[in-house]
Parts: C-alpha cells; structure tokens; sequence
C-alpha cells in the first residue's frame, strides 16, 4: 500500500524548505518535488524527531543525523503516524520502539548485575589484593598519621578529651600481652596501644600496628583477660589489614554505587554494603582473636562478660528496638558472647596485679 | 527546484494529491507538485488552533495545540507568525512523563535516569516553535550513560589519589585535601556547565541546522571561577560582573549553523541594577541584625523573628526581581544573525508559580501526612501491644520499613510536583516571554558542527549537576 502527502523537506544544509510529496510504502519513504525524485530512504532508517501529538506537525530524520527533516503539516500528521507505525519495520522515536526498550532494559538489567557482581565478589578480592601488596613500611606510616588526625580531630570535638599518659607498669603489662599473645604466631607488626580519656566505651585498630583504647572501655573492664580480648581483636584488625581494606573498598563501594544511582538515592543501599564489609571485618577480627587466644591458652569468659556489658549499654541506649544485624556495623552482639563464652582456654595472662592496675587507670591523673 | 526561507505551509494536500492513493504514478505526483511549490511560508500554519480562543495569557498552562505567554487575548493566532518564540508544553503531559520517568527510574535503581532525562528534552524542545518550526533535540539516553561511566571511571583514580594523600598529611594539613577537592570542584562546576551545554547544543536543531557552542570549557572555567572569586571579595557587590562575562564568553560562541549569536550586555547597566538590588539587601541584613543585637530582653524576643521572617520574603522577591531583569536584559543584549531578542518577563509571573508549586507542595505533603497516619495508627496499635509478642528486632524493622517507604514516595513526589509546577513553569514562562525583531533569513550547516561529542554531560552528572 503506498501513501502518499505533501510535506516540507530540509536537507540539513540550509534551513530554507522545500515542498515536497512523500510517498510511504511497506518498505521505503521516498521523497519527491518537482524536478524528479529527492530520495528514498528505507522504513528503518528513518526515526520519529518526537512522539505525535494531537493537532502539532510530525517530524522525521534519519537514524545516521545528517540534519535532513521531513515535516508534515498537523492536518497530516495522524494519518502520516499511522502509516509509519503500521508498517514493517515500525518507524518510531529513537530508543523509544519496542526492540530499542527491550535492548534498553536487558542492557540495564545486564549492568547492574555485571555492578552488582563486582561489589559483591569482585570488589573483596581486588581490594585484598590491594591490601596484600601494600608496602608495610607506607602502611605503617599511614597508620601513625590516621593516628595523630583522630586524636587531633577529637580533640576538637570532645571537651573532655585528653591523650593519657600512663605509667610504665601499663606499657610493660601491654608489651607482656602482646609477646603472650603472639608466643606461638609471631605478628607482623609492633603493637602500639594509645590510652585516650573519653567517655565513649571503645577501640580502634589503625594500619600498621596502631591501637586506640579509650578509657570508657577500660572502666568497665574486669581483668586483664578481658583487655586482652579487645586488645587481640584490634590486632586482628591490624594483621588482616582491615584499615586499608576499608578505605579501598569505601572508595570501590561508592563509585560503583554511583554509577547506578548517580546522587544520593542510593545512600540507604551504600550504608548497608559498607555495614556488610565492616560486619565481615569484625566477624574476621573476633575468630582472629578467639584463635590467638586459645593458641596462648587465654579464658576467654571475662571478654564474653564485656561484650555483655556493651550489649546492654548499646540496647539501653535504643529503648528497646533492636535494628537487623543488616543496619549494624558489628555482627550479633549475642553470637559474639556465645562464642567467647564457650571458649574452651582456662589459662591467665601473665601479669601481677600492679600491672593491671596501672593499665586499667592509664587515664586516671 | 524552488525553496522558501521560512516556516511552515497550509497548502491543502487534496490539491495535490489524493490522499492514501494506492499505487500512484510517480510522474504524475511531480507533475501536481510542480503547480504548488511556489507557496508563500507566511500565510501557513502548523500548528493547528484550537476551537477556542487562544493565547492562554499570564502564565496559565495552554490548552493542547496552543501556547504558553503573554499572547492577544481576542482569539487571533498568537503563534506561527514572525516575531513569536512560543512554548506550547502542557503540565499534565509534562506530569504524566515525569511519573513514568521516576517510576522507570526507580525500578532500575537508578540507571534510566539518563533515558528519562533524554525523554524530557526532547518533549521540552518539541514544544519550542520559532517562527513555526519547532526545536528538535536528538540527545540519546546511551550518551549520557556513557559519558558518566567515563568521567566515573577517570574519577576513580583522582577520588583514590586523594584519599591516599590526605591520610598521608601530618594531622594539622589534613584539611588540604579537601579544601583542594573543593576548590577543583568549584572549577570544574563550570568546565562541567559548559561541556554540559556544548553537549545539548550539539543534540539541538532547528530546521535540520545544528547548532553548536564553540570556545574552550577551561577558558570558560576561568572566566566564571575568576569572576566567583572577585564576587566573593566585593562581598557580592561585583556579582554582575561574573554574569555578564560568562554569559558574553557562551553567547558569542553559540552557533546556529554558520550564524553566530552576539551578546551586547555591559557591565555598567547591570551593576547599575544590582547596586540597588545590593543596596537593599545589605539595608535589610544590617537591621535585622542590629534589631537582634537591640532586642535582647526576654520580651522582646519575638521582634528579631519577625524581622527575619520579613526580611527573607523581602530580600526573596529583591532577587527574584533582579533575575528576572537579568533575564530581559540578557534576551535584549542577544543577537544571532539578523535577529535580536526580547523578553517582557515579569516578576509577578515567577511569584505566582512559586505559590503554586508551594500550594502543590502542602498537598503531596498533607495527602502522604494523612496516609501515614491512617496506615500508622495500625502500626502503633500493634507496637504498643504487649500480647502481640513482638520481639525487639521485629519492633525495629516495623519503624523502619514504613519509615523507609514513606522517604521513598516523600522524595519523589516533591521531586516531580518541583520539576512540573517549578522547574517546568519557569522555563515555559521564560520560552513564552520571548519574542524577536527582524527577519530570520537562511541558515547554513557549517561543517565544523558534524565535529560534535560523541557523549554527553558525565562530568555535570558527576556533579550531580541536575536541571533539565
């Protein structure tokens, strides 16, 4: 069936038009004026410039832009959309006909999972990687200066805030749990533990062997076995990397994620991937600890009683709604004292009683 | 073989030819043709007039097939005629694409927003006509993708770099790297802006001519961050001088073919505007501020609220105003070939969008307020019920689930009642305002727009740069 109308014709090199006849077939377009024919052009070259509207003139170009419009007048334009649509193929808006939205939403469908892949699998293992070729001298000197940016970050935030100075009996007792720990399995690196005054009950392992403990965990510690499980799991931390894996996999993590989402949409998702590889950090650094300590025959009970205590400030603090392991930086508080709890060493550290004194009031001045 | 120069024609097509003739005799189609070719473009239309009268005035939405603007009020044609830039964009189809584009968006986790955004240009650009003929925008969503993906992974390295270096500084230096990352980015916003624009106007014809923006993205960047810096000195005082050096540098590199725009906008006539406009925002922060340090008694503590409310509508509408002049003169300095535009926007036009994007607003928030609470009050009944026997963790993700839905309907629905009654009004009040003096002759291709980027904007999204 061929269909035939008058139409305006630019040809993409001047903006003056010409007026044309076009006659649509089941296979072609060809344009004709006067002097004879223009072009032909074939049904799937061609595109729809937009979508037709009532009452507006409908534009055509070809799919290889060489600035060439066909323009028919509004009176036309349904009947001429209809020939185009009817035939076969369809000519329709560019990525707008039905293959192009499939092959657009495989394609999406496709990169996210090729995305989703990588983060999942492929981001762990490169960031490992990474991490394993790291030089150690660079990593610890990256761990002494995240050192000296927390203290001074801190101390801008809590008023309270004060690097400790503790007696000597406190560093010889640290340097005692540190050679216990390590007798049957040497570390990679020399421990060096930082008593900071503050209320928050917390540690943090930095790379290259760099520890803070803050003195609102050691007010509610018992006995030395109980700093020793901490202290063994920051050190965890610190031989498993996990300070440069963290800052790798951040990065890894958000860039991937933003090139799903582009902006903030996708934060809620972010947070929960990051929680993840914490999650999996801790869980690394806690059976990190458990071994060590059961190879340096250490109780492990007086760590499983810490963990409590931090169960019950973390859940007195939340009123009583308890978020997903999903939300939660650290893995089920309640897994991890079973596990301690059940530990099957009976042994002691090998410190007096004046060294755990100093240690545990390194910040009392 | 005969042309016109311009517009659109009326010719009857049954004159021509018979209309869905099957099988029709090609010599004989050249042979009707040859007797019409020779039509006159000024007398012809379209776009089809509605049954009504047409010129909407003000800033209401258009009927279909009829403009936004300022048109005659008497039912004569306001559109199609020389001198008119009509937009002829319709908020219900505007609203209708936006759900579809969010609702696409949001089920491919994000990644449509590139098609969304290529699908709305070319709806916007479709219903610009000058001179009868309307905008074209041949963008695709794959370039936008692309281009994104390619910043985004030149990024990676930069974002990597930096971090290493910054854990790396002394903990006094430990801010460089993000005071340098702010000042790049406030660079790179306007390499960003211009490549963004050199994109669309790449993807933009009128009439089969592209057009196109020449010059350097980093020149550009300089003249804009330079002029940033002088305006942040002068404490705004010289903020006209950034505008008008960064909209002369992209004004006489925009092209249209081989016709080249010109800006003619001095200095002096907008700093003369502005120092008024200035003069009375630093009046109105001046006594809002000895106000507050005057009423310090327990009594008077409501005075410097008042004032502050007052005065943040007041210096509100001395921007909005100066805008809105910035705009008119900014049409008014603009020339491209024979023409010169214009513009008679008004402020009282923005004002009334405003409230009505406001009232729009408190909708979508009392209706999403309403079903919260209808559909909340289950969820507290069942909370606060001891025989439910929830336990703490079930508790937790009954907050936080409706809690999370709720975000995710509040966020895109301001989202698209913003881009519809907003974003959308603005921009078919600012098209609609426009007119030009002077006849539109002949434009040419020029062979160095086929040299055109092959993506798009990865920068400007990097920077989550948004706009149309």
């Amino acid at each position: 069936m061929n269909f035939n109308v008058t139409a305006r014709y630019f040809d993409g090199k001047t903006s003056a038009a010409q007026n044309v006849t076009v006659i649509i077939d089941d296979r072609d377009v060809l344009i004709a004026d006067p002097d004879g024919e223009i072009c032909k052009i074939a049904r799937q070259d061609l595109l729809l410039c937009e979508k037709p509207e009532t009452n507006r003139p409908l534009r055509l170009r070809r799919a290889h832009d060489n600035g060439m419009r066909i323009v028919f007048d509004a009176q036309d334009a349904s009947s001429v959309a209809d020939a185009l649509r009817h035939g076969s193929p369809a000519v329709a808006v560019d990525e707008a006909s039905r293959k192009s939205m499939t092959r657009l939403i495989s394609g999406i469908v496709g990169f996210t999972v090729l995305v989703v892949l990588t983060i999942w699998l492929g981001v762990p293992v490169a960031v490992n990687l990474v991490a394993d070729h790291y030089p150690r001298q660079s990593e610890i000197a990256l761990g002494k200066a995240g050192r000296e940016q927390i203290l001074f970050a801190l101390e801008q935030l809590e008023d309270d805030f004060a690097v400790c100075t503790p007696k000597n009996a406190a560093h010889r007792a640290v340097q005692q749990i540190v050679a216990q720990l390590s007798s049957s399995k040497p570390f990679e690196y020399d421990y060096d533990v930082t008593f900071v005054r503050s209320k928050i009950p917390n540690a943090l392992a930095l790379p290259g062997g760099q520890v803070l403990l803050f003195s609102g965990l050691l007010d509610i510690m018992e006995s030395p076995e109980a700093f020793t499980g901490v202290l063994a799991h920051e050190i965890g931390h610190s031989e498993k990397h996990h300070g440069l894996r963290n800052m790798f996999s951040n990065i890894a993590v958000t860039q991937l994620i933003r090139l799903i989402s582009g902006g903030s949409a996708m934060v809620p998702a972010e947070f929960i991937l990051q929680q993840g590889y914490t999650r999996d950090m801790e869980r690394e650094a806690d059976q990190f600890a458990f071994e060590t300590m059961e190879r340096a025959n250490i109780r492990m009970t007086d760590t499983a009683v810490l963990f409590g205590k931090l169960n019950k400030t973390l859940k007195d603090g939340a009123h009583g709604l308890d978020l997903p392991e999903m939300f939660s930086s650290h893995p089920d508080m309640e897994a991890r004292i079973a596990q301690f709890e059940n530990a099957p060493s009976t042994g002691t550290v090998d410190i007096n009683g004046q060294d755990w004194q100093a240690l545990k009031s390194a910040c009392d001045d | 073989m005969s042309t016109e120069n311009t517009g659109p024609r009326n010719d009857d097509p049954n004159k021509l030819l018979s209309e869905n003739s099957t099988s029709e005799p090609t010599a004989n189609i050249y042979d009707d043709v040859t007797s019409q070719n020779t039509a006159s473009s000024q007398d012809h239309q379209v776009y089809m007039e509605g049954p009504t009268t047409s010129g909407t005035g003000g800033n209401e939405p258009p009927h279909t097939g009829q403009p936004w603007g300022n048109g005659p009020s008497d039912g004569a044609p306001s559109h199609g005629q020389p001198g008119d830039i009509s937009y002829f964009g319709r908020w219900q189809d505007v609203l209708k694409l936006c759900c579809w584009n969010t609702l696409w968006t949001i089920l491919t986790l994000g990644i449509f927003r590139f098609w969304a955004k290529t699908r709305m240009r070319r709806y916007i650009w479709s219903n610009i006509v000058i001179d009868g003929d309307a905008l074209e925008y041949t963008g695709r969503g794959l370039e936008l993708f692309l281009g994104f993906v390619i910043v985004t992974l030149i990024l990676v390295p930069v974002i990597l770099a930096l971090n290493f270096i910054g854990s790396m500084l002394p903990a006094h230096l430990m801010m460089l790297p993000m005071i340098f990352t702010y000042i790049a980015v406030a660079f790179l916003f306007f390499v960003a802006t211009y490549r963004a624009t050199r994109y669309r106007y790449s993807r933009t014809f009128w009439r089969g001519i592209r057009a196109r923006l020449s010059g350097s993205a980093f020149k550009y960047a300089l003249i804009g961050f330079g002029t940033s810096i002088v305006t942040l000195l002068s404490l705004g005082l010289l903020a006209p001088l950034g505008f008008i050096a960064t909209t002369r540098y992209q004004t006489d590199n925009t092209w249209i073919g081989d016709t080249q725009a010109r800006f003619n906008g001095t200095f002096g006539a907008a700093f003369k505007r502005w120092l008024k406009s200035w003069a009375i925002l630093v009046l109105v922060v001046g006594s809002v501020l000895a106000l507050c340090a005057v009423a310090s008694g327990p009594s008077m503590i409501w005075l410097p609220i008042a004032a502050g409310v007052i005065a943040y509508f007041g210096v509100a509408f001395v921007f909005l105003n100066y805008n809105v002049w910035l705009f008119r003169y900014q049409a008014d300095c603009t020339e491209m070939g024979a023409i010169r535009f214009s513009s008679n926007l008004q402020t009282s036009q923005y004002i009334n969008i405003i409230l009505r994007f406001l009232g729009v607003s408190l909708l979508v928030v009392i209706v999403i307020a309403v079903l919260v609470w209808v559909f909340g009050g289950a969820y507290v009944i069942l909370l606060s019920n001891p025989t439910a026997g929830l336990t703490s963790q079930e508790k937790g993700m009954m907050i936080l689930v409706p809690a999370i839905i709720t975000l995710l309907v509040i966020a895109p629905a301001l989202n698209i009642a913003g881009f519809t009654f907003l974003v959308h009004s603005m921009l078919a009040a600012d098209i609609s305002s426009m007119g030009y003096q002077g006849e539109i002759t002949d434009l040419h291709a020029n062979a160095e727009a086929q040299n055109i980027p092959r993506t798009g904007e990865g920068l400007a999204e990097a920077f989550d740069l948004g706009g149309i």
